[in-house]
C-alpha cells in the first residue's frame, strides 16, 4: 500500500467497552471500502505493576491473559470493519503494554511516532469527580495530542 | 554488648518496666510464630535483636473508637538502648474501595513500601525503616518511631479562635507544610504514588518539627491520572490546614449558621460535598490568593491541578502574600 494522506492515517484506540464498539461502527461507517485509509487498530494492556499482585508468577499469569482478551478483542474488532466492508489491507492491528495511569500518554506516543493524523477513541461519560481523582483518557488525548485530529466518540 | 542469654535479655526488660510494673516471666516470641498473637511485654526476638512489645498501632477514624493494627507493633529496643520502634508485619491485600461513589482498586503492596522506604532512605520528610525477615513470604520490617502527634491530632488540639489561628499559627505550619508537599512531589517524580494520603498520615515530629509522610504501603487502579487520588489527598490536607481543622456543612450549622445561606454546591469539596473548600466563605481574613489554590479542589472548579508542582507554584506564591 503507497503512502497515505495523514488524515486517512487513522489510530484507533480501543478497549472492552460498549462506547469502544461504537467508535470501530463509527470509523468503519466513515471509512467503509474506499481503499483510502489505513486503520491501525491499538489495544493497549494495562500493566499495573507488581503492587496488584503478591507474586510474580500471579502478575505473568494476569498479563498472559490480558494479552488473550486483548487479541479476541482486535479479532472482534477486524470482523466490524470486515462487515463494513473495509479493505483488509487497510486495517492493521496492534496490542501494546502501557502502564497504569499511562494509557493516554501511551495512546498519544503511538500516533506521533506512527504519524497518525487522527485518533479515535471513545468515551464512556464519566463524573466530574471521577476525572478528577482518575483522570479520563479521551480527554488527556484532547488536551496533549499534538498535530492531528482527535474523534471523541460517545 | 553481646546478648545472646535470656536472663541477660530479662534483665534487661527488668530494667526499663521497673521492677514493679514486670511480669513474674517474659515471654520469649520469635516472628514466626502467630504475629498478630505477639502481645504486650512479649520479648521478640528478630535477627540479632530484642524488642520488647509495648503495644500494637491503633488505626485512626475520624470521629469513630481507634481500630487496633494487630500486626503493627509499638517496642522498644533492648539492645540499642530502649529505643522506640514500629516491627510491621507485612502482608499483601486487594480489595475494591470506593470514593464519592465511584469504585475502584486498592492494594496493601509490601513490594510497593520496601521500594518506597529505599527510595526515601534518608530523606527527612518519609518514615524511614528497612526489612529484616521473611516469614512465610511475608517481610517483617523495622521502622523508625516518630514521637509526635499526626498532623490531624495536632489541628484538634489547637483551642483558639479562628482570626488568632490565622495570624499566628498557620503561617508556620503552610511552610512546613509546603516542604512536606514538595517531598510528595519529589515522590511522584520517581514515578511512586503515596496511595493513602490523609491528615493522619503526616506526623510531626517533635524533635525538629518536621512533617513526615508515613504509611505508604497503598496504591490505587487508575487509567487516566497516575497522581489523581494523590492530589485530592494533598487537597484535603491543605483545605484542613487552612481552615484549622476540616470546616463541614454540619459543623457549620451548629455553630455558625449564617454562613450556610452563602454557601452553594460549588464552594464544596469535588468528591465529598459536606466539607466547604471555599473557606474564605467562611473566614473572609483568608487572602484571595490562598483562596484560589483551595477552590481547584471544588465542586465548581473547571482546572484541577494535574501535579505537586502545579499546586506548589501557587500555593508558595500565596503564601508569600500571607
Amino acid at each position: 500500500m503507497g503512502e497515505v494522506d495523514p488524515g486517512k492515517n487513522i489510530l484507533l484506540s480501543i478497549d472492552n467497552s460498549e462506547n469502544s464498539r461504537r467508535a470501530i461502527r463509527y470509523v468503519a461507517n466513515i471509512v467503509g471500502s474506499s481503499g483510502d485509509y489505513r486503520i491501525t487498530i491499538l489495544n493497549i494492556i494495562e500493566d499495573m505493576g507488581e503492587d496488584f499482585f503478591p507474586s510474580a508468577a500471579e502478575r505473568q499469569t494476569h498479563i498472559e491473559k490480558q494479552k488473550q482478551t486483548s487479541a479476541a478483542l482486535l479479532a472482534e474488532a477486524r470482523n466490524i470493519m470486515r462487515e463494513h466492508a473495509v479493505p483488509e489491507e487497510c486495517i492493521m492491528t496492534e496490542q501494546v503494554t502501557a502502564p497504569s495511569g499511562y494509557i493516554a500518554e501511551s495512546i498519544i506516543r503511538h500516533a506521533q511516532h506512527g504519524n497518525k493524523g487522527t485518533v479515535v477513541v471513545g468515551r464512556r461519560g464519566i463524573s466530574k469527580k471521577e476525572e478528577f481523582l482518575f483522570g479520563s483518557v479521551s480527554s488527556k488525548i484532547v488536551n496533549y495530542a499534538k498535530d492531528c485530529t482527535v474523534w471523541v466518540v460517545e | 554488648m553481646e546478648i545472646n542469654d535470656k536472663e541477660a535479655v530479662e534483665a534487661l526488660a527488668r530494667q526499663y518496666l521497673g521492677e514493679d510494673s514486670s511480669p513474674k516471666a517474659f515471654r520469649f516470641v520469635s516472628a514466626d510464630m502467630d504475629f498478630f498473637a505477639v502481645d504486650y511485654n512479649d520479648i521478640l526476638a528478630l535477627g540479632d535483636r530484642y524488642y520488647l512489645i509495648r503495644g500494637v498501632e491503633t488505626e485512626k477514624r475520624f470521629g469513630i473508637e481507634d481500630e487496633p493494627k494487630y500486626w503493627v507493633k509499638r517496642v522498644v529496643d533492648l539492645r540499642d538502648n530502649y529505643v522506640k520502634k514500629i516491627i510491621k508485619f507485612c502482608f499483601f491485600e486487594e480489595f475494591a474501595s470506593h470514593i464519592g461513589g465511584i469504585k475502584f482498586k486498592l492494594a496493601r503492596s509490601p513490594a510497593k513500601e520496601a521500594r518506597i522506604l529505599k527510595k526515601v532512605e534518608r530523606h527527612p520528610n518519609f518514615m524511614q525503616g528497612r526489612t529484616v525477615e521473611q516469614i512465610r513470604g511475608n517481610p517483617i520490617r523495622v521502622l523508625d518511631f516518630i514521637n509526635g502527634p499526626s498532623l490531624y491530632e495536632h489541628l484538634m488540639s489547637l483551642r483558639m479562635e479562628y482570626d488568632e489561628y490565622f495570624h499566628q499559627t498557620l503561617p508556620s505550619l503552610l511552610d512546613r507544610l509546603i516542604v512536606c508537599f514538595r517531598a510528595m512531589g519529589w515522590l511522584h517524580d520517581q514515578d511512586e504514588v503515596h496511595g493513602d494520603i490523609r491528615q493522619d498520615h503526616i506526623l510531626i515530629d517533635k524533635a525538629d518539627g518536621l512533617f513526615r509522610w508515613i504509611d505508604f504501603d497503598y496504591n490505587y487502579s487508575t487509567k487516566g491520572s497516575r497522581f489523581g487520588y494523590d492530589m485530592f489527598g494533598l487537597g484535603n490536607i491543605l483545605a484542613a490546614v487552612v481552615g484549622g481543622g476540616s470546616c463541614t456543612l454540619q459543623q457549620l450549622k451548629a455553630e455558625q449558621p449564617e454562613v450556610l445561606n452563602r454557601l452553594y454546591y460549588e464552594d464544596t469539596n469535588i468528591v465529598w460535598s459536606n466539607r466547604v473548600v471555599n473557606l474564605k466563605k467562611v473566614y473572609p481574613q483568608i487572602p484571595e490568593g490562598l483562596n484560589r489554590v483551595l477552590m481547584h479542589f471544588s465542586a465548581g472548579a473547571t482546572v484541577f491541578y494535574e501535579t505537586v508542582w502545579e499546586l506548589l507554584e501557587d500555593l508558595e506564591e500565596a503564601r508569600a502574600d500571607l
